[in-house]
């Protein structure tokens, strides 16, 4: 009979574990490889979570927070379910309605995570692959049938690509009503307004859809793990009752609250982020490499991630490879600060524009 | 790397990477001659420079430039390469103090911010537009050794920020920053920095530096004096902006007894009547650099540096300089633009 490791082990057979984005060696501001917040949380937040510290002895109270975020989405109380990190979602919605025999349908490539907590529930993973970097969304409606959850991240990560709201809405009416569509919108806030749907809307008309969101993103809080389902009243119930009581800690909740009491310092950020990311595509066009088309917080390139590796390193930038990600031979490049994407730059065209590098100073 | 550069000092003229500014206000990257560090002196190599409002002035007009071609730049943070007295380590990173000060005058001896003959860093020798400069070793302030060198940048602006705030002789009950450009949101920060509970109102036409001033906390952010009350009085108001009239504007709304401070350079005659002055019993500052500042900027940028990261809002390459120069002439960043000319 297997010992308890072993039959941990065999439970694990074929679940790719998570790999995490590697800071760079220098300050923290050169880590472009995580998709954080550049600009970290707002100084009314730095103070929230240091006022929180004192009331730790208390258990979480998440109720204010919870309505607040229903409140912004649109939707009832009842609807909302905070989770730490959207993460814990995919693992509770994995435990919930996926398990031996079951399917669940990705684009390929996909979210790790996703992935992941449909293999640990036992689950198959049913692979569709990308157009042009975005979901087909066609074909994945066609995979839906028989299968119990359809994982769509939009914007996709790992290319930033968005799908069409219009095309959401048709795709939601083409699902079974008995496989559950968890639309990830991690990156919302960066998309442009036309490709942000209305989900307010399409959770009133289809039961069947949940709507993961985090705020690790453009809330810079992802260091205290928050995220959050939207769904149906009764799917809420169930994932309530299917979470552990309080996942989401209580410094976590103060700096939700503070964050969302002024929206001055996050709308700033994002705007910054929309600026880089701009900056950075217009050097890829420059330089005719391929990229997608990002509405996120990060552009996917096909660079040669070995190209960059030495200068990186000395400018203490980090980027994340595809091959991580299921995109060998590209490179996914998080927004950073100004000055780091300027760097970054810098070494783009040092390192693949075909330019000799000039020397620091020239005799003359 | 620094043995090379080093050696490179040895010959008697090298040349280093730099924008330069001719008499006719025409901007190119090219090169220009890089003078070999004389004993007290050091070769720093730039890594960011910042481009500050009156650099934009200098595009425009020419005014204070003393040599051409001129390479500007003042606001400058690099690494020493190259120190022959031995007075800095090589590889020290360094803020290099923006004033070239006479050092006869009576003024000088009494502090370096009030010589009479006071010029810039830029528009009377060649500043931090450039991949190398050289400075006296005594016009260095050595950074703490984990700091980012694009958070340093900022302590030259940080430091007449400081300056104009080390000038009022009470704690202000609120206060309203007429302008949001750098300096503006510099004074701002620390204003807020030492009474962090200070309710600002602030007002800018430019709505992106608005938006800055409400993330850093600004009580109100209005698109100008306009859309102040008349009778919005506060005890302190900071003219940022100098346009015509700004200077009598900010009288009018400052409290009985309330200071007005203006950091801005207008050239404009100003309307204010004295009997304003005296019947409010008004203190009216101007503001020029700073004087002992400048390390303590650098050791305010070190203890936080994410409170001024957004600051920083725009970031150029020196190859990218020319073409986005001439856009800042025509819209300037929302916050703090600054030049890589330091070369990966």
């Amino acid at each position: 009979m297997a010992g308890v490791a072993e039959r941990a082990a065999e439970r694990l057979a074929g679940v790719p574990s998570y790999r995490r984005g590697l800071p760079g060696p220098g300050p923290a501001a050169g880590k472009l490889s995580s998709n954080e917040s550049p600009l970290g949380p707002s100084p009314a937040v730095r103070a929230a979570i240091t006022a929180a510290a004192s009331s730790v002895n208390r258990y979480p109270e998440p109720e204010s927070t919870a309505e607040i975020l229903a409140a912004r989405a649109g939707v009832a109380r009842s609807q909302i379910v905070l989770t730490n990190g959207s993460d814990e979602l995919c693992y509770l919605v994995a435990s919930l309605l996926l398990g031996r025999g079951r399917v669940a349908v990705v684009g390929d490539p996909c979210y790790q995570i996703d992935a992941t907590a449909t293999l640990l529930a036992g689950a198959t993973v049913r692979r569709v692959p990308l157009d042009s970097g975005g979901h087909d969304l066609e074909a994945m409606a066609k995979a839906s049938v028989g299968a119990s959850v359809v994982w769509i991240p939009s914007p996709h990560n790992p290319t930033g690509v968005a799908s069409d709201p219009d095309d959401l809405a048709r795709f939601m009416s083409a699902v079974p009503e008995d496989c559950l569509v968890v639309l990830d919108e991690a990156y919302r806030a960066f998309s442009d307004r036309d490709r942000r749907p209305d989900v307010t809307r399409l959770l009133g008309a289809h039961p069947n859809l949940l709507v993961q969101r985090t705020l690790s993103k453009d809330f810079a809080l992802a260091g205290l793990r928050v995220g959050y389902a939207l769904t149906s009243a009764t799917l809420a119930r169930s994932l309530e009752t299917a979470r552990a009581p309080f996942s989401v800690n209580s410094i976590a909740l103060s700096a939700v609250s503070a964050a969302l009491a002024s929206d001055s310092w996050r709308t700033m950020a994002i705007a910054r982020v929309c600026e880089e990311r701009s900056r950075l595509e217009a050097a890829l066009r420059r330089l005719h490499i391929e990229h997608y088309p990002s509405q996120a917080n990060f552009v996917t390139a096909r660079v040669d991630l070995s190209l960059l590796a030495g200068r990186l390193g000395e400018a203490g930038l980090a980027l994340r490879s595809g091959s991580d990600l299921g995109l060998p031979g590209w490179t996914r490049i998080s927004i950073g600060w100004a000055p780091q994407m300027a760097v970054l730059r810098s070494i783009l065209f040092a390192s693949l524009d075909g330019a000799s590098h000039p020397s620091d100073m020239m005799e003359t | 790397m620094l043995v090379s550069a080093v050696l490179l000092l040895v010959e008697a003229r090298v040349r280093t990477d730099a924008l330069l500014l001719d008499e006719d206000l025409t901007l190119r990257l090219s090169s220009r001659e890089l003078a070999a560090p004389r004993i007290g002196e050091a070769t720093i190599r730039v890594a960011w420079a910042g481009i500050c409002g009156s650099d934009l002035h200098v595009l425009r007009t020419g005014a204070w430039v003393s040599y051409w071609p001129a390479t500007l730049g003042h606001e400058v943070v690099g690494v020493v390469v190259a120190c022959p007295g031995d007075e800095v380590r090589p590889g020290t990173m360094v803020v290099v103090d923006s004033r070239v000060t006479c050092g006869r005058c009576s003024s000088c001896v009494r502090s370096a911010g009030t010589c009479e003959n006071i010029s810039w860093r830029g528009e009377s020798c060649p500043g931090g537009f450039a991949r190398h400069l050289v400075a006296p070793v005594t016009s260095l302030i050595a950074c703490p050794e984990d700091m980012e060198s694009a958070i340093a940048v900022l302590a030259e602006p940080l430091a007449v920020a400081v300056h104009a705030v080390n000038n009022l002789s009470v704690a202000p009950d609120d206060a309203l920053l007429v302008g949001y450009g750098p300096v503006g949101a510099l004074v701002h920060l620390e204003l807020s920095r030492r009474w962090p509970q200070l309710p600002v109102t602030v007002t800018e036409p430019d709505h992106e530096r608005r938006a800055l001033a409400a993330a850093f906390g600004a009580q109100r952010s209005l698109d100008g004096l306009d859309a102040l009350d008349v009778s919005d009085r506060f005890t302190l108001v900071v003219d940022g902006a100098g346009f015509p009239g700004s200077l009598g504007r900010c009288c009018a709304h400052a409290a009985m007894g309330g200071t007005v401070l203006t950091v801005a350079l207008s050239f404009d005659a100003e309307p204010i009547v004295p009997a304003v002055l005296v019947e409010r019993s008004l203190t009216l500052i101007g503001s020029l650099g700073f004087e002992h500042e400048l390390p303590e900027a650098v050791e305010i940028l070190a203890s936080d540096p994410d409170r001024y990261r957004p600051l920083v809002t725009e970031a150029i390459l020196l190859e990218e300089a020319p073409e986005r120069l001439a856009g800042l002439l025509a819209s300037p960043s929302p916050g703090k633009a600054v030049i890589r000319p330091w070369q990966e």
